[in-house]
């Protein structure tokens, strides 16, 4: 009898060692294989990414004033941190860039808990005319992507992946009932879409081991994002290795052509057709505007410049939906607007259509630091 | 259901397992009944409908020893026993063999004017049907030839007959082994659970980390014929099948012994290495042994075996081979397979007495064994082209590509032609090829890790799991003998 259940409690304790093993084997495979392959821009299209949590994470540890600026590619090409943070009077003063390629209002939603956790001092929040069309009905291709709904549940499987138990919230209520399953609630489900890159990265580190070569983009490479361990992490949150090819030193007439092939066509497209209200993405700034604003955290929300030549595309009126919803958001106490859409912008601010180059960010630099003077960001 | 799909480990096989030693606590008829109950559960969500065969079978098979057992009268026995035979072989042959002779025959009318084509019935082989068959087969020649007493109750039988481990793919147990498993009360042993643990997470590894990852290959080389004349793409590809078919194969054999382990049932062993056979003759006693042991014992000694002479004995072991081969499937290319076993079986048997080939086993025996091993094995992989490629210009081609005619050495096109994960593959092919020789040269490899402590233990399954979590392909494949 005393033998049996010796036998008993040593089978008991063999399995728990098993799950331990497990638990901790897959953990360190996770980290140490997958997720620098995740960051240098191996697995996925764009290294950038998967460090959302981790930037979050380091903000949340920063005891500087802190503005954070969240949006998509063109906010990522926007704000040189290093550069704001000169232009601000305050010494302790901290800028950082989230900026994110294809992102909408709408794949933000899933940093919002981490967002509020860090709380930072101040938010600079995109919302151009490109973040108010409807994502139900007006769905785009991407060269990545099938759809804008493939790119949402991308984006959700692997935020989801990458978050804690704790990074979940009530912006829960936002997602829509199809996207729920992308959202994995609990730790084996993230383990089962960690699995889903494990067979690929593990045949990037054999080939990089036989064919010794490295394989990844190299680390000046606007795809490549560092490791939260690494030496230039801070810096790189602060101001992110920008794309390097553009249409700078090109002339307005050697732009014409692609102009008059591409805008025509493009301009009817959602993201030049803002909506004036009740769309997902209005009720997702709603929910994170609220929710910031009750944490007592200014909130800018600012609106992208475009090249100057797109506006010869665009009918009047075209773009008022940015406007109503701007004007119904400025009413709110905590809440600043900055449209850059309409003020006067040289063709030689752009690297492309949409996105600044250095000169742009240069001035951006300038008008952001400039306000970020005039509010009290250390304040209630 | 079956062996890869989670529902198995995470309410079918724990519920099974808490009913037998709880509900059905040191009583031995309510834990046969539990495990009879599970076994049609288990089977009607793999085969659905097709259990009425089973039943079919059971029954036959019950009552036909029941009276062969009853009587001394030959005549009636052996009527009794052609019935049993009738009913299973008919089973077999019309499930999975009558739309495989119509084709054949509609193929043949081709050539003769005149003949009438015949419709097939597009019916579904019912999964497991060519294994519970040869199992209740032998049981009724068993007490017909007088070897074995009949089960004395019908649950217990039916058990025998149903059993959801080995139901579906084996290993094909005999009656007589069953009956000595469930003739006392199942109770749970720490040791043999640790050992069912073992088996099953080995198996797991071996079916999803090595034969699905392997097979993706072995399809990329055989689906479409191109390149077939790429010696480096052929020998690969038989190479890999064969990793591919012994992986998935034993795996399952090792999760059925496994799962029986837990419910206080050994199961005999399927597999002992067969990569280290150094002769025809030695491959059969280490592949699929279960069925090597049924076609000895109820066919090719049935068919005269070894004691009527060489040309009988010859005979019967290329019938053996090519009904063991039809066993297989339904398909010409497993004729030819099974064909091509008796060939070399045959040819192993004339040459072993061959003066200089004793001459040089007894002179240079480690040397000639080398020699053995590599032309067996040889020859083994060529016979896995036959099995895996059923088009038959595909499959000429690469027989002549694999014995080098007309074939060419091509590193560029095997690039291209092998899916995106290669390296990761040939690694896991490598560790393969390692596992298998040390478990060849330690033997008991599993029973090893099952015996060591607690630490050990955990450690070793513990990255086992880890390993085929990870390493998984996002498709498993079907096990390839659910199709036999």
């Amino acid at each position: 009898m005393k033998k049996k259940q010796q036998n008993l409690r040593d089978l008991l304790q063999s399995l728990v060692v098993a799950a331990i093993i497990f638990l901790i084997a897959s953990n360190s495979m996770n980290s140490i294989l997958i997720k620098p392959l995740l960051n240098d821009g191996t697995l996925i299209t764009h290294g950038r990414f998967s460090i959302t949590f981790d930037a979050w994470d380091t903000i949340s540890e920063d005891e500087e004033i802190i503005s954070v600026a969240i949006g998509s590619s063109i906010t990522r090409a926007s704000f040189d941190g290093n550069c704001i943070e000169e232009e601000v009077d305050l010494q302790n003063f901290e800028f950082y860039n989230l900026g994110l390629s294809a992102a909408n209002p709408y794949t933000q939603i899933t940093q919002l808990s981490s967002l509020l956790k860090a709380k930072p001092n101040v938010i600079v929040m995109e919302l151009g005319v490109n973040s108010l069309w409807d994502l139900d009905n007006e769905q785009r291709e991407w060269p990545q992507w099938q759809s804008d709904d493939d790119y949402v549940a991308f984006r959700f499987k692997l935020d989801s992946m990458l978050m804690n138990d704790d990074d979940f919230g009530d912006w829960g209520e936002l997602v829509r009932e199809k996207d729920e399953r992308y959202l994995y609630s609990n730790q084996f489900e993230r383990m089962g879409e960690w699995q889903t890159y494990t067979i690929e990265g593990s045949e990037e580190i054999l080939r990089r081991i036989i064919d010794n070569e490295s394989g990844a983009a190299l680390p000046s490479h606007s795809l490549n994002a560092p490791s939260h361990i690494d030496s230039n992490w801070k810096d790189y949150l602060s101001t992110p290795n920008y794309r390097g090819n553009g249409w700078q030193n090109t002339t307005k007439e050697e732009l014409q052509p692609w102009f008059d092939e591409n805008f025509p066509k493009k301009v009817t497209y959602g993201e030049y057709n803002p909506h004036h209200n009740g769309t997902l993405f209005h009720s997702v700034y709603e929910f994170m505007i609220e929710e910031m604003v009750e944490q007592n955290i200014k909130v800018i929300l600012y609106s992208g410049p475009r090249h100057p030549m797109v506006f010869n595309y665009l009918t009047p009126g075209q773009t008022d939906g940015l406007n109503t919803t701007l004007d119904s958001f400025s009413e709110i106490e905590g809440v600043y607007i900055l449209n850059f859409l309409w003020e006067d912008w040289d063709m030689n601010n752009f690297l492309d259509w949409n996105h600044l180059d250095d000169d742009g960010r240069k001035k951006m630099c300038e008008k952001i630091g400039f306000f970020l003077n005039t509010i009290d960001m250390e304040g209630e | 259901m079956d062996f890869v799909t989670p529902e198995y480990y995470y309410w079918f096989l724990p519920i099974v397992f808490l009913c037998t030693f709880t509900i059905g606590n040191k009583k031995r008829r309510r834990q046969i009944g539990i495990l009879l109950v599970s076994s049609y559960v288990f089977f009607w969500f793999a085969s659905g409908w097709h259990i009425m065969l089973l039943l079919i079978s059971t029954m036959v098979d019950w009552n036909a020893a029941k009276r062969i057992f009853a009587s001394d009268d030959p005549v009636i026995r052996k009527r009794w026993l052609i019935a049993s035979l009738t009913v299973n072989l008919g089973l077999l042959a019309i499930f999975k063999y009558l739309d495989f002779f119509i084709e054949s025959w509609n193929w043949a009318s081709l050539r003769v004017p005149g003949a009438p084509e015949i419709g097939t019935f597009g019916l579904l082989l019912p999964v497991g049907i060519s294994f519970y068959t040869f199992q209740t087969m032998s049981y009724t020649i068993d007490v017909y030839r007088k070897k074995n007493d009949p089960y004395d109750d019908l649950l217990s039988f039916a058990c025998y007959a149903a059993f959801f481990p080995q139901l579906v793919a084996g290993p094909i147990v005999r009656a007589d082994h069953f009956r000595k498993e469930i003739e006392n009360t199942l109770t749970p042993n720490s040791a043999r659970i640790r050992l069912g643990l073992t088996l099953i997470v080995y198996g797991l590894a071996k079916k999803l980390v090595i034969a699905d990852n392997v097979a993706i290959h072995v399809d990329s080389i055989f689906i479409d014929g191109e390149h077939l004349q790429n010696i480096g793409l052929i020998w690969w590809g038989a190479l890999a099948f064969g990793i591919q078919i012994y992986c998935d194969f034993s795996a399952y054999t090792d999760i059925a012994i496994g799962s029986a382990y837990l419910l206080g049932i050994r199961l005999p062993e399927n597999f002992k290495s067969p990569y280290a056979a150094n002769s025809p003759q030695d491959f059969w006693r280490r592949w699929h042994i279960s069925l090597s042991t049924w076609l000895r014992d109820y066919l090719y000694i049935s068919l005269g075996g070894s004691r009527h002479g060489k040309r009988v004995m010859l005979m019967a072991l290329m019938a053996t081979m090519l009904l063991g081969g039809l066993w297989h499937g339904a398909a010409w290319n497993f004729v030819l397979w099974g064909l091509l076993h008796g060939l070399l079986l045959i040819i192993h048997r004339s040459l072993k007495n061959v003066k200089l080939v004793v001459k040089f086993f007894e002179r240079l025996p480690k040397l000639a064994r080398v020699c053995g091993w590599a032309t067996t094995q040889y020859f083994i992989f060529m016979t896995w082209l036959v099995f895996r490629v059923e088009d038959t210009s595909m499959l000429i081609q690469s027989l002549k590509t694999y014995v080098g005619l007309g074939a060419h050495w091509n590193r560029g096109e095997m690039y291209e032609i092998l899916p995106e994960i290669k390296y990761l593959t040939l690694a896991i092919g490598l560790l393969f090829f390692i596992g298998h020789f040390i478990s060849w040269k330690v033997g008991g490899l599993k029973e090893w890790i099952s015996r060591q402590n607690v630490l050990v233990w955990g450690l070793i399954i513990g990255i086992l799991l880890t390993l085929t979590f990870h390493l998984r392909p996002a498709e498993t494949v079907d096990f390839i003998y659910f199709r036999f």
